[in-house]
């Protein structure tokens, strides 16, 4: 009886020990399967434009070989101009001046006297160096990403090359006179850090002075990310002071840096 | 015989008490394994990949950080109020679409078109908004193609799902 006992408890412990070293070899694969993503081998950086999704309907594109401009210490370099359908598409390379998620959000394109104004972009290639040390290459090939994170990439400096796009020009603009205004830049905080970087305790300290009580909040869950006074507290349908912390937040979110990087794009 | 009776208990006691220490060592280490989850030893995260995203905030999984905007379109009404983001993650591999306002006083919506899957994910804010404020969907595979759409209303709740100012259609590759 008494071994019997004894050779349940050690069939018991044996089972429980290859069970669990199961999971342990399982664990150790998912490690090293996520390693690997992270220091693929390395695709070199293309010495020129890539390919990229143009429209079916592109008709001509002109290379730029050197149209650089450069303002308070940030480089902006013209590298392609598109006709394509109703649009005008102007490749830029710039440089990223930090982590964050920088993007362009002031452009006008002057064809002729008329100003056409910036409709949106899309990435077709960067070098993006993140917060936490940590550095990837996307590249885009026919609106297909590709992507590369490995440490060698911190040692190249961090740009993108965006595709501009400004919509309903004529449809024979690059025969024209063509100049591309680039006013500005923004970046907004990453979903999990807007309370962070807003600092909503800080904007309720400033406000005291104009507003004595005032109590705020700030919320960044369940797809909203915002801010605003507490509904039992005082001024909270106040509009002077609801101006006043729109003011303060704005301030506080959005990285901006204002510039003219400006480039004649006029044919010779 | 007596002894060894005695000595029984004893090694039983020293099986039960080894067994409880190595499957709790074996289960702090392997509750890593649990599906949806993934592990990158470069920032000792733990997060979701591809499909495993599929329905859930960026947030959750800590996908928002390294997030990068890989394509754009401004609200333009005419003048620019807002922003609608393709967000795209590396280790999540994951897409998802986020609307920010510039100006405040409209309401807003966020929808990731997935051109071949169901559903879209959609959001819309039940209120105008000020200056600043934003609204995001959940993740989708980045394997499925999927683009950036949404916009703002000065007066109306903008419908979910909505396919204005949409961007164009983007996908990881294998």
């Amino acid at each position: 009886m008494k071994t019997t006992k004894q050779r349940i408890v050690t069939i018991l412990v044996s089972a429980t020990v290859i069970v669990c070293m199961a999971f342990l070899l399982n664990f150790l694969m998912e490690g090293s399967s996520a390693e690997d993503f992270s220091t693929r081998s390395l695709t070199p950086l293309a010495e020129t434009l890539p390919t990229n999704s143009e429209p079916e309907q592109v008709s001509q594109k002109v290379l730029f070989d050197n149209k650089i401009a450069e303002y308070d210490g940030l480089t902006m370099e013209v590298l392609s101009m598109t006709a394509s359908g109703n649009d005008a598409v102007v490749a830029v390379r710039w440089e990223l001046e930090d982590s964050r998620d920088w993007k362009i959000n002031n452009a006008i394109l002057k064809i002729d006297s008329q100003d056409y104004s910036l409709v949106g972009f899309d990435l077709v290639e960067g070098v993006f160096h993140y917060a936490d040390g940590t550095a990837c290459k996307i590249d885009m090939q026919n609106d297909t990403i590709k992507d590369d994170c490995s440490e060698t990439w911190l040692q190249e400096e961090s740009y993108r090359i965006d595709r501009l796009i400004f919509a309903n020009v004529p449809g024979d603009f690059l025969n024209r006179s063509v100049e591309l205004r680039i006013l500005g830049m923004t970046a907004y905080p990453n979903e999990g850090e807007y309370c962070k970087v807003l600092n909503i305790n800080n904007i309720q300290d400033a406000m005291q002075e104009d507003f004595p009580g005032v109590e705020l909040e700030c919320f960044q869950d369940e797809g909203l990310l915002g801010y605003g006074i507490r509904q039992d507290s005082a001024y909270a349908n106040d509009n002077k002071a609801l101006a006043e912390l729109s003011d303060y937040a704005t301030k506080a979110l959005l990285g901006s840096k204002a510039g003219m990087w400006k480039f004649d794009l006029t044919a010779d | 015989m007596n002894h060894k009776q005695a000595d029984n208990p004893k090694k039983c006691k020293r099986y039960i008490i080894v067994t409880v220490l190595v499957i709790g060592i074996i289960s702090i280490l392997g509750i890593q394994t649990q599906p949806g989850m993934a592990r990158d030893n470069s920032r000792r995260l733990l997060y979701c990949t591809g499909s495993q995203c599929n329905g859930y905030l960026p947030g959750y999984w800590g996908c928002d950080a390294n997030a990068t905007t890989i394509s754009s379109r401004y609200i333009l009404l005419p003048n620019n109020v807002g922003i609608n983001e393709l967000r795209y993650q590396t280790n999540c591999r994951a897409f998802w679409s986020r609307t920010t306002l510039s100006v405040g006083g409209y309401y807003i919506g966020a929808t990731l078109d997935r051109q071949y899957q169901t559903p879209d994910y959609s959001i819309a804010s039940g209120s105008p908004l000020s200056a600043g404020l934003a609204v995001y969907t959940y993740m989708g595979n980045s394997l499925d193609s999927s683009r950036t759409c949404g916009t703002a209303d000065a007066n109306n709740p903008v419908p979910a799902p909505t396919y204005t100012n949409c961007g164009i259609y983007m996908t990881k590759s294998n």
